[in-house]
Parts: structure tokens; C-alpha cells; sequence
């Protein structure tokens, strides 16, 4: 608005007047019974539906949740304090959604999809996405059978994300849950620059405002934000605001996901929404169940993240899936994935507490991060033990599959071999083989933090690890060894890495491979 | 526990016995009065939901104001609620009685907020507009407001027609606000 004169603002203001509809129309109200914590119980409004937006007298929007015999329960989305007993209530005829487009992109937003990012309104064209929407049935459905890269070798090799897939990323707090998360959407850069977008959404729910800043900042600094939507909902938000921040997150994926794109969405946290809407259940006078949680808590998450789909690549087939929304009918492609990587709070590594084993059972595996690998400077500290991902398998590119394929085990049996080592000091010749290799192989899959290292560099230098092409190297030197290894190959083999990043692994690759770490390797022998 | 339910056992429990002993229409009466008193008494819900007040205390005070100016039946059930310590939904209890009596008789309550007082024949065009509109008698409460600056607000039930000037300006306000946010 910078640019306007006052003269143009007039007749702007004049056309605007123009257009102003006069005509009183006939609405459907109620009155406010009580009001406080965020809940208002309103007498009347006896046609309104579960989960349509109403409208109080100082123009504070509230959601319908409950629907009981002589009165509705709502949730405010705005300040309590504006609502009086006695206001009037107006039934909106809108079921609580948000605006969505292509403009959102790079953009922060809360959970009514109003920028907060001080950078103006979102610009382009909209389409309007109902925050609860079913998830697509089986028939428009296909699996999973792309590979989402993370970036990060641990888990690209051993528990590997395919696009439509929902990983959990569940841990201890200060665990590194939210840097995988957001190494991950760094990781999307590659294809951005190519023009196959995996448009990202990071939720953040409850979170601090600064984390939030930090967590925009190292996406901007990293050149993430151009195809990233952050939706925030800070500890400050009314509960609603926060609960419902993850539905909004989905319906900006599903936008992406129906229009073919693919997307990555990530919530953080689903502990802390789980909590917000524990207090919302209970303020409704809900019954409370296990930890206090409503009944329908597992209900809340499930139908969260069965929205995350790979959808049918035949365009007749996805043009006819269910619940599509009027406003992108006319968009919809098949082909499109929306990612879901939900993250868990634990409290002292306590997986077995109510919202943790439920989400664990509703995604497609997790990733199980551990304080005291953390500590010990390995790290992403993935406990790779009880990681899995129980459908990424087939989305691994098969050169990945093919150098990778053992190492899962072979690490396994090397934590147990190490935790039995420390008794005793004799070991024979094969023990101290697999110790020494899984040793190295651990340096191997440490990984800084924004450091999301290209599938094809990934094989290549796991290809040495599960090789054992690495005994001489010292321990302390293998990251060394990894850059030069690296840039060898890139600066001399490049045609090598263009092939393993197309997934092909023969041996001619393989000697090449080999030769390049033979050496590299005799530049670290002493 | 679902505590809407209280309020529509109790409103059903007095409105059959009203109706067994004849009494509808003074009951419906006691109960606009008291609904009235509700709205317009914040103190006086604060009584009753006041856990310090005694039963006993808040029993004497109802009889005080209530025993010469309300039917029998009527203070009788206040004692009853006391009793049961419902007392706090009482507003619930008079707004689901209102509705119970509008079902059986067809007579809609409506509020008309105007700006001006309003003589006998507008009154009487109104009556004839919520005949045409709602297809239906309506029992007109009229209320005088001068923020309303124009205009008047008609609310049958559930269903409001807004077309005072205030309510026209706020929207324009809105419009144009929003307008330039963008």
C-alpha cells in the first residue's frame, strides 16, 4: 500500500462503497450461555453443524465442537475476554477451512492461514481447503513406491521415506527431532532447482515464537523458504488455534498433493497438540480416559495422518477421488504424495505412554532418537535397533538397496557386540573385525547438522563402509577421509555419481569405487 | 456428565404439569418474568450460583420476591430446584420452557430492537411481516435502542433480521478495513 495516493485511495474506497450490498438477509443466531477458558456454550442455533465457523458480536470467530440438547459448545479462535453472556452468535454456513494457494509459498501463516510474517497479504489466487477433510479412499490410492530423500545417510540407507509415507520421528527432548525434520526440507532444494518441487510444511504447534524465528531463518539462510509454508501456532495461541494448527498444515499439503504435486509435511509436535486438545475436550466437559486424554485422541491423530497418501497416477482415477473441495476440483492431477513426518516428545525415553505408542501404531515406522547416543556425539542419534520404516523398502532407489541392504544388521549386531565387548579385553580375530568395521561405519553415519549429503555420494561412501574398504583408515580420520574420498570421485568421476544417483550399480562402478578409496585410503595410512 | 440434559427434564417436567393443571399460560408468564430478571439481574444469578449462600437463605429470599407475584406452581418448583441444587440452570430451564410452549402453541416469542419507539400500526406491520415470513404468530417483545441509530432488529427463535444502520456501518467498516489490509 506504500505506493497509493490519497486520491487513489478515495476511489478505491468509492468503488468499494459502490459494490456494498445494503439488503439485511435473514441469519440464523443464538446467544452466548457462558463464556471463559476459551469455550463459549451458546443457547440457539439449532440448525448449525459440528465444525462450522460462527461469528460473535465483536467479530471473534469460534468452532463448533459440540452439539448437545439445548445448546452447542464452541471453541473461540480469538481473545475470550472480547465475548460477553448474552452476545449473539451467527452461524456462518462455512465449515472451518483456510484459504490456500501457491502464494503461500515461503510465507509464515497461523492456523487460520493469515500471514504473520509482516510481509503483507498472500499474494495470487486462493482456493478454499476445509481444515477436516476425509483421507482418500483405497482406489485412489497407490503405493508407496518413490523415494523421499532426507539427506541424511542413517536414514536414507537404513530406514528410508517413501513419498506418501508417515515416518515418526519420536525422542527425548533437545534429541535433534526437529533437525532431522528440517534437514530433511533443506534436502528438497535439489529438486526444487529441478522442477519437480516437494513442496514442504513445517507445523509448528506450541512452540516458542524465537524457535520458530530460528527455525524460518536456517530455511531462508539455506534457500528452503522459496518452496516451504510454515504454519505456526505459538504456546500463546488459544488451544484451539493449536490443535487445529496440524489440519491446517494438512489441507495446504493436500492442496499440493491433489494437484500432483509432491509434499513433505511435518508436525511438531503431536505431544503438544495431543495436550491442547485434552484441554479442550476437558473445558467441554468431555469424559476423560487414560491420562486424561479424551476418548477420541487416537481418533484425532489417525485421521490426521491417513490424509498423508500417494495418489493414483491415472488422472480419471484422481479426478474422481472422494471429498475433493469445489474450489481446486478443476485442478486436480493424479500422481501427487503428501509426506507426513510426525514428531514425538517422550519423557525419558518412555515409548510405551499413551500418545506415543498410539502414533507409533498409526505410522508406517519411526525413527528413535536416544539422549544417550546424542551425548556420546553420534549424531543424528538414531537408535537404529528399533528404527524402522515398514514400507520405505520399496522406495529405495536399488543401487542404495543394494550397498545398504546388510548394513541395518550389521550395525545391530555390532551395538550388541560392543555393549558384550566391554567385559572382557581377549576377543577373537572375527569379533574384533565386525567391531572395528561397525565402528567406522558409526563415524560413517554421523552427519552435521544443514550438512544433506546427494543420494549418489551417499552410496558411494557407504559402499566403502560396508565394504570394510576402511579397517586401515584411523577412526578419528574418517570424516577426513569422506570429503577427500568425496571430492575425488566428483572431481574425477563424476559420470560414476550420475549413474549411482540413477540407481545403477555394476561392476564397473564398483571398481571404480573401490579404486578411488584404495587411493584415498593412502593418504590416512601412517 | 451432559448437563443440557437437566435443564430439558426439568423445563418438560414443569411444562406437563402446567399444562395437566391448566395453568399454561401463567406459568409461561412467571417464566418470561423470571427470564427477564435473569437477563437483565446479573446479581440475582450470582445468587443462585453462589455455593456460600445457603439453601435455606436462598429459599427465603425466592419466596421474598417471587411467592405474591408468581403462581403457586411456579415457586413451588423454584423450592424443588433448591432442593435438587439445580438452581443454576434456571436460565436454561426458562429458555427451554419458552421453547416447549412455542412448539405446542405455534406462537413464536420474538424480540424487536428499534431505534425509535414505534406506534400501534408499525407494530402491526410487523406483526404482519413475521406472519409472512415465518408462517407463524410471534408474541413481539419490543425494546427501544438508540445505538442502533436506524433501522431494527428482528429476532424470531433462531433467525435474526439485522437491518439497522449500525449494523450496516460496522460491515462497511469491515469491508473497507479489510480491503486495505490487502
Amino acid at each position: 500500500m506504500a505506493g497509493l495516493k490519497p486520491a487513489e485511495v478515495s476511489e478505491i474506497l468509492k468503488q468499494q462503497l459502490d459494490g456494498f450490498k445494503t439488503i439485511a438477509e435473514l441469519e440464523e443466531v443464538g446467544t452466548v450461555l457462558q463464556v471463559g477458558d476459551g469455550i463459549a456454550r451458546v443457547y440457539g442455533l439449532s440448525n448449525v453443524q459440528s465444525n462450522e465457523m460462527v461469528e460473535f458480536d465483536s467479530g471473534v470467530m469460534g468452532i463448533v465442537l459440540n452439539l448437545e440438547e439445548d445448546n452447542v459448545g464452541c471453541v473461540l479462535l480469538g481473545p475470550t475476554e472480547k465475548i460477553k453472556e448474552g452476545d449473539s452468535v451467527k452461524r456462518s454456513n462455512r465449515i472451518a477451512s483456510i484459504q490456500v494457494g501457491d502464494g503461500l509459498l515461503g510465507r509464515v501463516v497461523n492456523t487460520l492461514g493469515e500471514p504473520v510474517d509482516g510481509k503483507g497479504p498472500i499474494s495470487g489466487i486462493t482456493y478454499e481447503m476445509p481444515l477436516e477433510r476425509k483421507a482418500p479412499s483405497v482406489i485412489y490410492r497407490q503405493p508407496v513406491s518413490e523415494p523421499l530423500q532426507t539427506g541424511i545417510k542413517a536414514i536414507d540407507s537404513m530406514i528410508p521415506i517413501g513419498r506418501g509415507q508417515r515416518e515418526l520421528i519420536i525422542g527425548d527432548r533437545q534429541t535433534g527431532k526437529t533437525t532431522i525434520a528440517i534437514d530433511t526440507i533443506i534436502n528438497q532444494k535439489e529438486y526444487f532447482k529441478k522442477g519437480e518441487p516437494v513442496y514442504c510444511i513445517y507445523v509448528a504447534i506450541g512452540q516458542k515464537g524465537s524457535t520458530v524465528a530460528n527455525i524460518a531463518k536456517t530455511l531462508q539462510e539455506h534457500g528452503a523458504m522459496d518452496y516451504t509454508v510454515i504454519v505456526m501456532s505459538t504456546a500463546s495461541d488459544p488451544a484451539a488455534l493449536q490443535f487445529y494448527a496440524p489440519f491446517a498444515g494438512a489441507a495446504i499439503g493436500e492442496f499440493f498433493r491433489d494437484c500432483g504435486h509432491a509434499a513433505l509435511i511435518v508436525y511438531d509436535d503431536l505431544s503438544k497438540q495431543a495436550v491442547s486438545y485434552r484441554e479442550v475436550s476437558l473445558l467441554l466437559r468431555r469424559p476423560p480416559g487414560r491420562e486424561a486424554y479424551p476418548g477420541d485422541i487416537f481418533y484425532l491423530h489417525s485421521r490426521l495422518l491417513e490424509r498423508s497418501a500417494k495418489i493414483n497416477q491415472t488422472l480419471a482415477v484422481a479426478q474422481q477421488m472422494n471429498d475433493i473441495p469445489e474450489s481446486i476440483r478443476h485442478l486436480v492431477k493424479g500422481g501427487g504424495s503428501l509426506t507426513a513426518l510426525p514428531i514425538i516428545e517422550t519423557q525419558d525415553g518412555d515409548v510405551s505412554a499413551y500418545i506415543p505408542t498410539n502414533v507409533i501404531s498409526i505410522t508406517d515406522g519411526q525413527i528413535f532418537l536416544e539422549s544417550h547416543l546424542f551425548n556420546a556425539g553420534i549424531r543424528p542419534a538414531i537408535n537404529v535397533g528399533i528404527s524402522v520404516s515398514r514400507v520405505g523398502g520399496n522406495a529405495q532407489i536399488k543401487a542404495m538397496k543394494k550397498v545398504a541392504g546388510t548394513l541395518k544388521l550389521s550395525q545391530a549386531e555390532f551395538r550388541e557386540l560392543e555393549a558384550f565387548s566391554k567385559f572382557g579385553s581377549d576377543l577373537d580375530a572375527a569379533t574384533k573385525s565386525v567391531l572395528e568395521k561397525g565402528s567406522r561405519n558409526v563415524e560413517i553415519l554421523k552427519q552435521g547438522s544443514a550438512s544433506p549429503m546427494s543420494v549418489d555420494e551417499q552410496i558411494a561412501i557407504l559402499y566403502c563402509g560396508t565394504q570394510g574398504l576402511l579397517m586401515e583408515v584411523p577412526k578419528e580420520r574418517i570424516k577426513d577421509f569422506e570429503k577427500e574420498y568425496l571430492q575425488l570421485l566428483t572431481s574425477q568421476y563424476p559420470q560414476i555419481l550420475q549413474q549411482l544417483s540413477q540407481g545403477i550399480l555394476n561392476d564397473e562402478i564398483t571398481q571404480t569405487l573401490e579404486l578411488a578409496a584404495k587411493k584415498t585410503v593412502q593418504n590416512f595410512v601412517y | 456428565m451432559n448437563e443440557s440434559k437437566i435443564s430439558v427434564r426439568y423445563a418438560k417436567a414443569l411444562f406437563s404439569s402446567a399444562v395437566e393443571r391448566n395453568l399454561l399460560d401463567a406459568i409461561k408468564k412467571d417464566m418470561d418474568f423470571l427470564l427477564h430478571l435473569l437477563q437483565t439481574q446479573p446479581r440475582l444469578k450470582e445468587l443462585l450460583s453462589s455455593p456460600v449462600v445457603k439453601t435455606k437463605e436462598k429459599g427465603t429470599f425466592l419466596d421474598n420476591i417471587f411467592k405474591d407475584q408468581c403462581n403457586r406452581l411456579t415457586v413451588d418448583f423454584l423450592h424443588l430446584l433448591l432442593k435438587n441444587s439445580r438452581e443454576v440452570f434456571l436460565l436454561e430451564i426458562c429458555l427451554n420452557f419458552q421453547s416447549l410452549y412455542s412448539k405446542l402453541t405455534g406462537i413464536k416469542s420474538a424480540k424487536l430492537v428499534t431505534a425509535v419507539e414505534l406506534d400501534t400500526a408499525q407494530l402491526e406491520q410487523f406483526n404482519q411481516l413475521i406472519q409472512s415470513h415465518f408462517g407463524s404468530k410471534a408474541e413481539v417483545m419490543t425494546t427501544v435502542d438508540e445505538s442502533l441509530l436506524g433501522g431494527f432488529i428482528l429476532k424470531v427463535e433462531d433467525l435474526q433480521l439485522d437491518a439497522s444502520v449500525s449494523t450496516q456501518l460496522k460491515k462497511m467498516k469491515r469491508e473497507l478495513v479489510s480491503f486495505i489490509k490487502n
